[in-house]
Parts: C-alpha cells; structure tokens; sequence
C-alpha cells in the first residue's frame, strides 16, 4: 500500500466514523458500507463489497454481549479488507484478520470514552460561568479529538502492518480458506439467531417462516418481499381500524343477542 | 395525527433544535452519557426564550442532567422539553422542575421503543437488502441499506420535533390511547421477521459433499435434501442457533467452536 492510499484510507475512515457519531448512526460506518470504501481507495471495489458482506455477516453474529461494549467490527472491516486486498486475498482472510482487529478497535473505543470523562468538570464550569459558545465548542471537540488515537494506529497497521505481512498471502493452504468459507456459511445462522433474540415473538413468529418459505420456495426477491411486507402490514391496520369500529358498536348487539336468547 | 400549529419563528427554532439533536451521541461519556449533547440541541430554545443571563444560566443547569435515549427520538424530548422551556420564561407561576421530570420520564420509553424500531428492525429490515445484493459484488448493497434505514429515520426526527414542541406529552397519550405506538411496532417486528427469513434461506449454507447411490443414481446428500426441502438445512441451523442464543451462550465461544469445525472439515474434506 502506498503512503498516499494510506493516508486517504486513515482520513476517509476517520471522517465516515465522525460523521456516523455526529449524525445519529447514520448506517455509513457499517461493515457493508466499509468494505467498498476500502475496495475503492485501494483499487479492487468488487473485492472490497464481498468482505464488507462477509465481516457483516460475521460481526453481526458477535455484538450484543449484554453489557459490555462489544468488538468493534467497524475497525475490524477496515483493517480486514485492506490486508485481505493487499495479501491479493478475498473475503475469508478479511474475516480473520478483521476479528483480531475488532479488539484493537475496542480497546481504542473504550479509550476514547475514557477521554470524554474530563469534559464534565469543565462543563459545569462553563454553565456556570453562563459561557455557551464554549459548551458549544466542547461539544465539538468531544466529538472528534478522542477518535484520533485510533486514527493514528490504523495508520500505523495500513502503512507498516500490510508491509510486513502484505506477501504472506501466498503461504496460507487452500484448506484453510476452504474452512474459514465454511464457516462463514454457518456462522450467518448465528447473525440471524442475533436479529431473533432482539425481536422475536412467539404470537407473530409464523412471519418469519413466512418470509423464509417467500424466498426459498418462490424465490422473491429480498425487496419484493419487504413490498409484500408492506402490503401485509396495511392489510393488518385497516382489519384492526374495522374491529376497533366494530368494537364501539359491540355493548348493543350483544345486549340484542340476549334478547335474543331469553325468548 | 399531526397537528401542527407553529409560527414561522418556532418552526424554524425547532428544525435547528432538531437538526442538533443528530450528534446527541457525539459527545457520550459513561457519567451523564448525552447530557452535554442534550444540553447542545436544546440551546437554540433556551437562548431564544430566556433573555437574562440569570435565566439562561439556570436553564442550562436544569438541562445538564443524566440523558440518554435513541438519538431518532431525540428531536420529540428537546421539543417537549423546549416548549416548557418556553412556559418556564412566560409563566412566573410555573415550576421548572417539571421538565427535569418529563425529560427523565421520557426518555426511557422512548429508549426503548426506539431502539426496538431502529436498532432491532429497521436495521435488520436495511442489512437483509443490503447483505444479499454486496454477496452479489454489488454496491447497490451498501446504498440500499443506508437509504432504506434513513428515510424512515429522518421523517421519525423530522415530524418528532414538531410534534414534541406543539403537543408535549399529550402526544403520547393521544398515541397509546389510539394504539398506534403498539401497532407501529407490531408491523415494524412482523418486517423484521419477514426479512430475518429471507436472510436465512440467503446467507446460510452448509454443503455435506458426501455421495452415495440412490435407487441406482449417484446422488448428493444435499441433493437430496435439497430436492424434499429446498433450505432445509438452514433454516434447522437458525433455529438451533437461535435456541443457543436464547439459553445465553456466550456466541464467542460458538464462533470459535464453528471455525475449529469448519477447519477440521475442511482439512479432511468432509465440508466444502
């Protein structure tokens, strides 16, 4: 990798994982945006989408530790598909590498956390003293400055680290890539089981069924059934808007009903 | 189900409230998590509405507390909080402490609903259309699921605002009386749902290349499954890992378990 494609690949992931903080998690620093920005700056954009798909897939499956702050597979994405590129790899080795470097990610996020705690004293200064620009400022900082240690030792690894290991690609055996393969297959089960845990619910589960049995059997589309989705759910809503009308005139029928039966 | 009633001036203080509310999370630390961030988008309000120094000072006070909610939502708790704000400046009767209150007593559910609707479907429902186009080699994928997660998200932030600083918490009640709240999120697990089966049937494969004969045919054993259940296979693995997840398996150690397997068999060439 050149000193150039380094720098740029250290400022446009930096910047992309500014803006994601500053705009409210606006989904441009997940694993499959990541995976072609890598892919474009380093010249291979086709290779760069299939890792950003696979680290998706593969770090779905490891957030969600209730409690603790998970690996960082953003930074594991990066670092996977830039050496995955360089090592003239695909996506199996953008995976492996990438789980090792979520940890360095994470550790830099705990870090970055860590940097903000001193902000507060400050704060309670400036509202003090009535000094809003400063707050204003603050916020600012607080948002970029802790970020840029991590900026610095992903430098450091695309620069120096895809020098040192770039030429390794060649030693590793066709049996472990055949391997990491297979287990990227099964481990998307488990990314799935992830999502599940989050919203499953035993009354709408047939739903899930529904939209397997939609994509296996008829082979719909992933969109085309989201449209039908769509469709169902408005389906659903006027059905509840009729009951509930029904509902408001229910006291009278059924008072008539009685009537009925007390004949 | 949205009334709006704003002037000019309000509406335009409560797009820049709003439009602050995005880096809500920008400045998080695990003392006062949002606060300052908090403190940052209701600025525009407190500043328009309190003259003083005294008050502003006050204000900021008040508004520097404990916070934390899905940043989405965020633009309906600083409208809330704003139009209070706003009472708090032009009613000397009225008690401040009231929005310490409501910001606390909101912020909760709206955590959750939000994080529910965001994090939970709307980004599955994003990642399923994105994930199956990039397996592809396209970078449709990575568009789709930044437009199909944003758009809902900016109408969410945009009409939460307005809602927040001319309704309050009336909304809320007006919203749960009616049902919609529960029907939101019912229609947004049942997408969720729909998708996380479209994933399964997509993303998951295991291929068992061992062969045998078969009524005089060469056959597969995943042929043959294949041709009784297409996906059968799959959809048992989602179901047996989702059976794990929910016991609470740390999913580490299963990951690394999947990877020893798949070594071994690769090596040995019983899994391809």
């Amino acid at each position: 990798m050149s000193l150039l494609q380094a720098v740029l690949l250290t400022v446009v992931v930096l910047v992309l994982g500014w803006a994601e903080m500053w705009f409210a998690f606006p989904m441009i620093c997940s694993p499959l945006v990541l995976g072609p920005v890598v892919g474009l700056i380093l010249g291979d954009p086709v290779t760069g989408v299939l890792c950003g798909a696979a680290c998706q897939i593969f770090f779905l499956a490891s957030v969600g530790l209730g409690g603790t702050t998970p690996p960082d597979g953003n930074t594991g994405t990066v670092l996977g598909t830039a050496f995955a590129i360089v090592m003239g790899q695909g996506p199996e080795v953008a995976v492996v590498i990438g789980t090792l470097a979520s940890y360095i990610g994470q550790f830099f996020f705990y870090l970055s956390t860590q940097l903000k705690s001193g902000d507060n004293r400050k704060i309670e200064r400036y509202i003090r003293e009535g000094n809003d620009k400063a707050l204003i400022r603050l916020h600012w900082r607080s948002a970029l400055l802790p970020m840029l240690p991590g900026a610095a030792a992903n430098f450091i690894l695309f620069y120096f680290g895809t020098m040192f290991i770039g030429g390794w690609g060649a030693y590793i055996p066709d049996w472990v890539i055949t391997g990491i393969h297979v287990a990227i297959g099964i481990v998307g089960a488990l990314s799935i089981a992830q999502f599940l845990r989050m919203i499953w619910s035993k009354e709408l589960a047939v739903y899930f069924f529904l939209g397997f049995l939609l994509s296996a059997f008829l082979h719909i589309a992933p969109i085309g059934v989201l449209a039908l989705g769509l469709v169902l759910v408005y389906f659903l809503y006027q059905r509840e808007q009729r009951d509930k009308a029904q509902a408001a005139l229910e006291p009278s029928s059924a008072a008539g009903e009685e009537d009925l039966f007390n004949d | 189900m949205i009334k709006s009633n704003l002037n000019k001036e309000e509406k335009k203080l409560v797009r820049q409230s709003s439009r602050r509310t995005l880096s809500m999370s920008a400045s998080f630390n695990f003392e006062k998590m949002q606060a300052l961030g908090f403190l940052y988008a209701i600025l525009p309000y407190i500043n328009h509405y309190h003259k003083s120094k005294e008050k502003r000072i006050e204000a900021y006070r008040r508004e520097w507390t404990l916070f934390n909610t899905t940043p989405t939502c965020g633009p309906y708790i600083t409208g809330t909080a704003g139009s209070l704000e706003k009472r708090a400046a032009e009613d000397p009767d009225f008690d401040p402490s009231v929005i310490e209150t409501t910001k606390a007593s909101l912020m909760g559910p709206m955590a959750s609903f939000g994080d529910h609707l965001f994090w939970g479907t709307l980004r599955l429902v994003s990642l399923t259309v994105g994930i199956i186009l990039a397996l592809q080699g396209s970078i449709l994928g990575a568009l789709m699921h930044i437009l199909i997660f944003n758009i809902p998200a900016t109408l969410v932030r945009y009409y939460g605002g307005i809602v927040g600083f001319s309704e309050g918490t009336a909304f809320m009640g007006r919203a749960a009386e009616s049902g919609v709240i529960d029907f939101v999120k019912k229609a947004a697990t049942i997408l969720a749902l729909l998708m996380a089966g479209v994933l399964a049937s997509r993303i998951v494969r295991l291929e068992v290349p061992y062969s045998f004969s078969f009524f005089g045919e060469t056959t597969t054993l995943q042929g043959l499954l294949n041709q009784i259940f297409p996906g059968l296979l799959p959809l048992l693995m989602v179901l047996g890992a989702f059976a794990l997840v929910k016991k609470g398996v740390q999913t580490h150690w299963v990951l690394l378990a999947i990877l020893a397997v798949s070594l071994v068999g690769a090596y040995f060439g019983f899994l391809a």
